[in-house]
């Protein structure tokens, strides 16, 4: 059995941020492992344009984002273990992993740093019906094999769910001749970025039906054809609104689940809104010495966000390698009205700045954020504009935390009067 | 009267711009008004897409990846011989381009082969299409 400092599980955007922000904290001995051939992540598939905007203030493709922050790594004595899956980690924080190199190996963890981002919804998690042909491929899948394979899964394609990925891919299989005939998105708002629905549809002439959904599938070996459905206000097809489309690809885009197997063989608690790892304001799990960051903690939208959390919990496991740990007891975040989770669940009443991550149930316009102790409000802050497919943060100083008596916050949306 | 939707900020305001005078209304800040007389006058994109690597060679005769090998300075030992090297090299238009010339940059950029070793910023396809962009390696290869 070997032993390091601190292993970060994953080499995408987050495992990278964390090692960086650890390493800037004089933690010397750094582990990332790395399944695939490369670090980099899902980046190295997001050829588009649009990462970085927050942080680096262009307007960066995925492979030039995840590169700056590869180039970063190597100007250090972080090591990567690319090639390297790990199979389980245990309560005292060992870990098992396999590799071509060095075959089955052992790894005992001063700190360990959960990124392992996230995996596609597939057909059988959102049960559609209809034949079992091919042609079927989640909008991941078919960005990987075309952006980084070089193979077109299709000629003429329909796609479901109107998530960034299947926008993006709407447009990525046009320019390279593909016809996309239809976006369809259950429900009455799209899940999608509006600069994508600007760019990847209306630019190509693209149809996005809302409150729609795919109701069959035909095909004998590959798929023929899709039947769509508008669908009611209990999103129940309404019969006589089907829509029959000619096509050989159906791409699925209907959203993430963060990936947690690991976690949950180490027994850590899963919030069971987000799919990841129920985190203190550190992004520290319940077992302690084991943080989690990036889209294995919750479903991020925006890669700059999935960075400066990332540093956060490079941060958080540094001071605990320096047995410096979080002080005061706990404060619990308690969803209000409109908002489905925040991230993190709970934290130490002597934490400094609070910043909270969530998002909201509806599409909002001139509405506030609702920050409560109790019945008590401590904060308030206005928003012209939320949506389920943006993320939200606020931030609370330590001045308002001070003053917080109770030991449950309330974070709810207020609607404007109409 | 063209309805076109607002992108520069996420409220994405319904402009409707007058394709004379190139006048806004239904912008909820400045910024739409310039968006919307742009987006008419002259709408760009920045188009990215992928080439085809030549030769892309197996892993006995060059390492797999630059972070493998990083600390060993070998040839990547992780990977069995006779694997296939990255296939396809991410590009992009260093600037934005004419949005109706996006087919034609695309018609040349499946034209070109790229051969390693790539830094990112690479030219492939100096003033493309017959714009002012140039198309540029998004990735290194070793
Ligand atoms: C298909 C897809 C497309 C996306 N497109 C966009 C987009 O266009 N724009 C955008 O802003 N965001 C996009 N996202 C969101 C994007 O994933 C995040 O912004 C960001 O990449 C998340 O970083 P991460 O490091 O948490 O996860 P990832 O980038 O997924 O990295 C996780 C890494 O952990 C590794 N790993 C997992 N399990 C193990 C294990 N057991 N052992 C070893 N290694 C392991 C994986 O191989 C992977 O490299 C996309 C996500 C997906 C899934
Ligand atoms: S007009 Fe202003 S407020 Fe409206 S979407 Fe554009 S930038 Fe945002």
């Amino acid at each position: 059995m070997t032993e390091h400092e601190l292993v970060v599980i994953g080499g995408g955007p987050a495992g990278l941020a964390a090692a960086l922000a650890a390493w800037e904290q004089d933690v010397r001995d750094i582990l990332i492992l790395e399944r695939d051939n490369q670090a980099g992540g899902i980046l190295n598939q997001c050829i588009h344009n649009g990462f970085g905007l927050h942080r680096f203030q262009e307007e960066l493709t995925g492979p030039e984002y995840a590169g700056r922050f590869i180039d970063l790594v190597k100007q250090t004595d972080i090591q990567i273990r690319t090639d390297t899956m790990v199979l389980d980690l245990t309560r005292d924080r060992v870990l098992h992993a396999v590799s071509p190199r060095q075959g089955y190996e052992a790894i005992r963890a001063g700190a360990v740093i959960l990124a392992m981002g996230c995996r596609e919804r597939t057909r059988g998690a959102i049960s559609i019906p209809g034949a079992r042909c091919s042609g079927i491929f989640t909008a991941g899948a078919a960005q990987r094999f075309l952006n980084m394979e070089g193979y077109m899964v299709g000629k003429r394609v329909v796609i479901l769910g109107s998530g960034d990925i299947g926008l993006i891919m709407a447009r990525r299989m046009t320019l390279e001749g593909a016809k996309v005939l239809a976006c369809v998105e259950l429900m009455p708002y799209s899940g999608g970025l509006t600069r994508n629905i600007v760019q990847c549809l209306n630019d190509f002439d693209i149809p996005l039906y809302l409150s729609h959904t795919v109701t069959d599938i035909r095909g004998k070996n590959r798929l023929e054809q899709v039947v769509v459905s508008q669908v009611d206000g209990n999103r129940s097809p309404i019969p006589g609104t089907e829509m029959v489309f000619d096509c050989d690809t159906l791409l699925l885009s209907v959203g993430l689940l963060p990936e947690n197997e690991l976690s949950r063989q180490a027994g850590i608690e899963i919030d069971p809104r987000t799919n990841g790892p129920l985190v203190w304001e550190n992004r520290e799990t319940d077992l302690p010495g084991v943080f989690a960051c990036g889209n294995v903690l919750h479903v991020h939208d925006l890669v700059d966000y999935v960075s400066a959390e990332s540093e956060q919990a490079g941060i958080a496991a540094a001071a605990y390698l320096h047995g410096n740990r979080p002080a005061g007891g706990e404060i619990r975040l308690v969803n209000g009205t409109g908002v489905s989770y925040t991230v993190p669940q709970h934290f130490h009443r002597e934490a400094e700045t609070l910043e909270l991550f969530f998002r909201v149930r509806n599409i909002y316009r001139n509405a506030a954020i609702r920050v409560l102790d109790g019945d008590a409000q401590i904060a308030r802050f206005k928003r012209e504009h939320m949506a389920p497919g943006e993320m939200e943060n606020i931030k609370l100083p330590k001045v308002l935390l001070d003053r917080v008596r109770g030991n449950v916050l309330t974070v709810e949306i207020e609607e404007a009067p109409v | 009267m063209k309805e076109i939707i607002c992108i520069t900020c996420p409220k994405g305001c319904h402009l409707k711009v007058d394709e004379e005078t190139f006048a806004v209304t239904g912008n909820a800040c400045p910024r739409g008004a310039v968006y919307g007389a742009n987006e008419l006058r002259s709408p760009v994109r920045v188009v990215t897409s992928t080439v085809i690597v030549e030769d892309a060679g197996t892993s006995s005769a060059r390492p797999q990846t630059p972070d493998c090998d990083s600390r060993t300075g070998n040839a990547c030992p992780c990977k069995p011989a006779g694997a296939v090297l990255a296939r396809r090299l991410p590009v992009k238009t260093d600037r934005p381009i004419p949005k109706g010339k996006m087919f034609e940059v695309m018609a040349e950029i499946n034209r070109v082969r790229a051969t390693p070793p790539i830094k990112v910023g690479d030219v492939l396809i100096p003033h493309v299409a017959g714009t002012d962009g140039n198309v540029v390696a998004t990735k290194n290869l070793p």
